[in-house]
């Protein structure tokens, strides 16, 4: 999944140059889980305001992410809006809600 | 005062208020021991509160960080929702109700009764469906809230996996019905064609219920299985129509930035949208036309008001101003705060004064034409006038295009202009003001004519501007730089149509224009003689152009663009009244006299009167009561749901609340109360409340607070002087340097208004000492506490707090008084208004002392009714926050002057977006350190004061003296057609009036003239149950009171035949129906030989 791993990358770079995102996620540490429907399960951690990924199950996640690789693609090739993806429920995420937020982020 | 130290003393002031009011609430002789008006924060503290669901702010606040609003609205419903999941009807109301507050700033009860229920109902194909049932109030939401409340459905009805809704044909053919039948019962701002109709409700996924609001039925599509009444819904019919319909291209915007899918059909709806017609010149603001309002200018019209751009300090947000001479010379129609329904930028704006901007040119009854431009010089002439040819300049912000998405129209050349057009072309401006130096300016660097010498060149035609030179060549001369022009019919009108000001003694005698008029007309002076400087130029139709041609410089048009407008509503400060006027919630019955006075019924100890009250228990002894207290433990007591109809001794109840009180009033000592109690617990008010307030002439209203009722108007920026303070009480208030930073030592500095800060109408101020007064003996005489306001005039009200509430919200805002006006107006921050969701076109709310409103307000008091929560301090914000009001409020341009290329776009007719870059609004503040400090104004004015201060309109009682003042007015004014004006009243206003009490005269009912009981049908005994005589409710005195009025209006202004004969139509109705006067006139059974029985009536 050469994608979620780009957009990961391309998160940590952010986090390192924006400041304020920097800070708002500093003292954050978040175990993640993205179920791709059609290709199997991603599990990350995010912490030190970097996201890493771990190989390992995660026990009780955080923030697990339901989307289908195509919902995924289209998000990352701004053809749909992180948003109005979420608010049509093409896909779900459980968490807390500042954790919702902060999904928003790494889609963006 | 830095703008943090302003609100957080505005919170501590409040907390003070606060403490003390719980401290006379816990002495437990309120339905409450505690203070009933919570404290909000923001927003999303707002949402909570009136939502009643815990944890919703914290969602708000943290999608607010993310969101704008309609999003954060939607995110909102869909995270409540989720929540509730196992309990979807639940998650369903609570939801939508949140999405819908959050939409409407938390301030609004449309949220809580304009959707009555909400339900999961069954689609013929047994799937699931979501029904939304809107009431009346949702009216309030306004269109898009309304609207975004279906989407919101929309969205979390797919997240608890509903389906849509599914209507059959016959329910899509009911709603086609019922929206007819609504339309012609009561108004809808936009009648939807049966097409749309279809469209919305075949394709709309979530049903638009309601519950029957109006006695009328359905005919045709009745006892449908998915409609419980057959009754008309209001609510749906407001919501389809104005909403989703009208609003479409709204939603449509949402809809596609969301990418919500299902909501296709709205393209169908703008497909059948009527063609933009943006822009041209409109009717729409005359049509509703009142008798005793006058029309100021018809559309387009010579004469009529010239729109000046511009932003007064009393201006922006729907407030919009005229040189006070204008006002004077409308007869005094106009006073500051009277609401115009104006032609264009938006449907109406209140009114202010600047005496900044030109006043009106009219011609004096000795035949000289003169311009005055301040109050005195109007004042000093106003019983010349024979004809007002010039209306003067309309002062309209940018602002209000902008807010209004109205496309600019080229307004008025002025001096500001003139000057940025010289500084575009790197010159210095002369220092010589006269028309010589300033033409020679003109020539030397391509510069327009200075506007101190245009004249309306536009408003000729080739024709007459001949006609003016020629004979100025053969009539005229210079003497003393004076032109003296020979007397002829043509010319003056000519002069006058021109705005040439002159005087007419044997000759006309023009002094400022003598030298424009010769120059711009090609000709010039040789010692005292004119000649001819240059050709009249042949095949030039534009009038400009011919004088361009003819005076060799560029002209600009001095009015280009005229604004229609006639008057709405009058101004108002007045205090809140209950109909008929109460001081205490306290019931006497209906038996008693029909004056509600409780004093008349005391004098005898042992008076009782018979009431409805709650049925209330004591939880300790189990006494049953109507009282808050055991009268055996003192417990408080417990409503059971259930009422008692009881036999009171009211003049022990008297005795015991006077020896209470310790008070004893005089003899001119008069309380009132109410005929029976409307609350759902049927709780009265104590009735020393009641003794104290008619002891210092203060009124309750229907929750239990008094308050003072003024028309809004906006103010940025405040003269010390104007209000009442002198510098070191400015100071004390916090307003330690003016506009340009400079410390405050004198009144005639100018300072910015703090956003929380309000200047009250004195009559105002006069009542809310009153009330101060009230609340002070009720400290200390009924809570036993100590005296608070200790206020011995008004000027020691400055400083104290007060609360804001507008009709149809119930959230108040916090403010506070810091000066007064002789104007029946509160002017107060654009901010305040729009946290109360108000602007200032030509609506009034209320103001009301803070502790008054802390201490007497309670829930318990509200009448049981649906809508009887607004208008009612549900809580009270405490500070208002630019992000969280109404848009509007962010659309005040805050500029010193407008830039050059303003000006250019405003000539090309462009968007007002188009320019919103160079225009610097609020809105550009947001977020920085300025945010609320450091705005501008164009136009300045010596004190807000010079105006009219009370209009005609309400100081002329009889409707047929309001008439003859506006028809007198319309025929004076050049701008107006009076006879059109007639035509109206007569059609729009008598006619309607007759035959609607005609109707009205065939189904009345009976009314006994003593306690003011109803009947539907004469009762056997002819009488009523107190014995009193029995009357009429519509007499003929009503029917016919407009036709004298009417006859006389159609022959004087030869109104057309139609309306004419319709008249004719009615007066022969009216005859028939009382041809025999005696047997139908008021009908009193009296049991006197002089009146008649129901047998002699039989």
């Amino acid at each position: 999944m050469k994608e979620l791993y780009d957009l990961v990358e391309k998160f940590n770079i952010r986090a390192k140059q924006d400041e304020k995102l920097r800070k708002e996620i500093q003292d954050l540490e978040r175990k993640i889980q993205i179920n791709f429907r059609d290709n199997g399960s991603y599990n990350f951690i995010l912490k030190n305001a970097q996201v890493f990924e771990i190989k390992d199950n995660l026990q009780n996640p955080d923030i697990v992410v339901s989307i289908s690789t195509d919902v995924f693609n289209k998000i990352l090739n701004k053809e749909m809006d992180v948003l109005s993806a979420y608010i049509t429920r093409k896909f779900t995420v459980k968490a807390s809600l500042s954790d919702k937020l902060l999904i928003s982020e790494l889609l963006k | 005062m830095k703008p943090d130290e302003y609100f957080q003393m505005l919170k501590n002031e409040a907390d003070k208020l606060y403490i003390l009011a719980e401290k006379a609430r816990s002495r437990g002789f309120d339905p409450e021991d505690n203070v009933e008006i919570p404290r909000a924060e923001d927003l999303a503290s707002r949402v909570e509160q009136l939502i009643g669901f815990k944890g919703i702010a914290e969602i708000i606040r943290d999608f607010s960080k993310k969101y704008d609003r309609e999003t954060v609205s939607i995110m909102t419903a869909k995270e409540i929702a989720k929540r509730l999941f196992d309990d979807k009807k639940k998650a369903l109301d609570v939801s939508i109700r949140a999405g819908l507050a959050i939409l409407t700033e938390g301030i609004l009860v449309a949220p809580l009764e304009g959707i009555s229920k909400i339900d999961i109902k069954k689609n013929s194909d047994g799937t699931d469906y979501l029904a939304i049932y809107y009431s009346g109030p949702i009216r309030g939401a306004g269109g898009t809230g309304q609207a975004l409340s279906v989407l919101i459905g929309d969205v979390v009805r797919q997240d608890l996996g509903i389906s849509r809704f599914k209507p059959s044909d016959n329910l899509v053919e009911r709603y086609k019905e019922e929206i007819q039948i609504y339309k012609n019962v009561e108004h809808l701002q936009y009648n939807p064609s049966p097409k749309e109709i279809e469209i919305t409700i075949r394709n709309c996924p979530v049903c638009i219920d309601g519950e029957g609001t109006i006695d009328d039925e359905v005919s045709g599509f009745r006892d449908l299985p998915e409609v419980e009444t057959n009754r008309v819904r209001g609510g749906m019919c407001l919501v389809v129509a104005e909403g989703l319909i009208q609003k479409a291209r709204k939603i449509k915007g949402i809809v596609d930035k969301m990418k919500i899918d299902g909501w296709n059909f709205i393209d169908d709806l703008i497909k059948d949208e009527k063609k933009d017609e943006e822009g041209k010149s409109s009717e729409k603001f005359i049509e509703d036309i009142v008798a005793g309002r006058p029309v100021f200018s018809h559309s387009e019209r010579k004469g009529g008001f010239r729109l000046r751009y511009g932003r007064c300090r009393t201006g922006g947000l729907a407030t919009v101003s005229i040189n006070p001479a204008t006002m004077v010379l409308m007869d005094n129609f106009i006073a500051a705060g009277t609401q115009l329904k104006l032609e264009f930028p938006g449907k109406a704006a209140g009114m202010t004064a600047c005496e900044t901007v030109e006043g009106p040119i009219v011609l004096l009854k000795n035949g000289d034409l003169v311009q005055a431009n301040t109050l005195e010089e109007a004042i000093k002439i106003k019983d010349q006038v024979e004809k007002i040819y010039d209306n003067g300049e309309i002062l309209i912000p940018f602002g209000e295009f902008l807010e209004n998405n109205y496309p600019l129209r080229p307004g008025s050349f002025t001096i500001d202009w003139w000057e940025k057009i010289v500084k575009s072309k790197n010159l210095e401006k002369p220092r010589e003001k006269d028309f010589e130096t300033l033409y020679n300016f003109s020539l030397k660097y391509d510069v327009p004519l200075h506007p101190d010498y245009n004249l309306f060149w536009h408003d000729m035609d080739m024709e007459k501007i001949k006609i003016l030179r020629d004979y100025l060549l053969k009539n005229s001369r210079i003497s003393d730089g004076k032109l003296f022009i020979e007397k002829n019919k043509e010319i003056k009108e000519i002069l006058c149509e021109l705005g040439v000001l002159h005087i007419e003694r044997e000759k006309y005698i023009v002094e400022k224009y003598s030298k424009a008029l010769i120059r711009m007309l090609g000709l010039e002076l040789q010692e005292t003689i004119i000649i001819e400087n240059k050709k009249f130029p042949e095949n030039v139709t534009d009038p400009v152009e011919i004088v361009e041609e003819l005076s060799g410089i560029t002209i600009l048009p001095r009015a280009p663009t005229r604004v229609g407008a006639r008057m709405g509503r009058p101004e108002k400060a007045a205090e809140r009244k209950m109909k008929p006027p109460v001081n205490v919630l306290f019931p006497i019955g209906e038996t008693s006299n029909n004056r509600r006075s409780i004093t008349t019924l005391i004098n005898d100890v042992n008076a009782k009167i018979n009431v409805t009250m709650g049925l209330r228990v004591c939880p300790k002894c189990g006494r049953k009561t109507y009282k808050l207290r055991c009268e055996k433990c003192g417990s408080r007591t417990n409503f059971t749901e259930k009422e008692q109809e009881i036999e009171l001794s009211i003049g022990k109840l008297w005795k015991e609340a006077i020896e209470n009180l310790g008070e004893m009033p005089g003899d001119d000592f008069n309380v009132k109360g109410v005929k029976g109690l409307i609350s759902k617990e049927l709780l009265p008010e104590p009735l020393e409340k009641g003794i104290l307030r008619a002891l210092h002439n203060v009124w309750v209203y229907k929750d239990g607070t008094s308050r003072f009722d003024m028309s809004n108007l906006a103010i940025t920026h405040f003269r010390i002087r104007e209000i009442g303070l002198n510098a070191q009480k400015a100071r004390e208030l916090g307003y330690e340097n003016d506009i340009f930073g400079n410390p405050v030592t004198n009144e005639d500095q100018i300072c910015q208004i703090m956003p929380q800060d309000i200047i009250i109408s004195k009559n105002g101020a006069g009542y809310l000492v009153n009330v101060s007064r009230f609340i002070d003996d009720l400290l200390e005489k009924f809570y036993h506490m100590e005296k608070f306001y200790n206020i011995k005039d008004e000027r020691d009200l400055i400083g104290h707090l007060v609360m804001g509430l507008s009709p149809h919200t119930s959230g108040a805002v916090l403010a506070r008084i810091i000066g007064f006006t002789d104007l029946s107006a509160c002017f107060a921050h654009p901010f305040f208004h729009a946290a109360k969701r108000r602007n200032c076109d030509g609506d009034e709310d209320s103001v009301m002392l803070v502790l008054d409103a802390l201490i007497n307000f309670s829930r318990h008091y509200l009448p049981s009714s649906r809508g009887s929560l607004m208008d009612a301090p549900l809580f009270l914000s405490l500070k208002v926050d630019p992000r969280e009001i109404d848009k509007e409020a962010l659309n005040v341009d805050i500029l010193w002057d407008y830039p050059l290329e303003f000006y250019i776009a405003a000539m090309k007719k462009q968007k007002p977006s188009d320019v919103s870059n160079i225009m610097e609004t609020i809105k550009n503040r947001l977020g920085k350190e300025n945010e609320i400090t450091g705005y501008g104004f164009t136009n300045d004015t010596p004190d807000i004061n010079r105006s009219v201060k009370e209009s005609t309109y309400k100081t002329l009682k009889q409707m047929d003296e309001k008439t003859q003042a506006q028809l007198f007015l319309a025929k004076k004014l050049r701008a107006v057609d009076e006879t059109d004006v007639a035509n109206r009243i007569v059609s729009h206003h008598f006619i309607p009036d007759i035959m609607g009490n005609m109707r009205k005269y065939g189904t009345q009912e009976f009314r006994c003239t003593k306690c003011g009981r109803k009947y539907r049908r004469m009762p056997l005994s002819g009488k009523c149950q107190c014995g009193a005589n029995l009357v009429l409710t519509t007499s003929e005195g009503n029917i016919t009171k407009y036709l004298s009025l009417s006859k006389k209006v159609s022959d004087e202004f030869k109104i057309n035949n139609y309306t004419r004969q319709r008249l004719l139509f009615a007066e022969e109705a009216i005859k028939t129906m009382f041809s025999n006067k005696e047997e139908n006139k008021i009908i009193e059974i009296k049991e006197n030989k002089n009146g008649k029985t129901l047998e002699d009536y039989i």
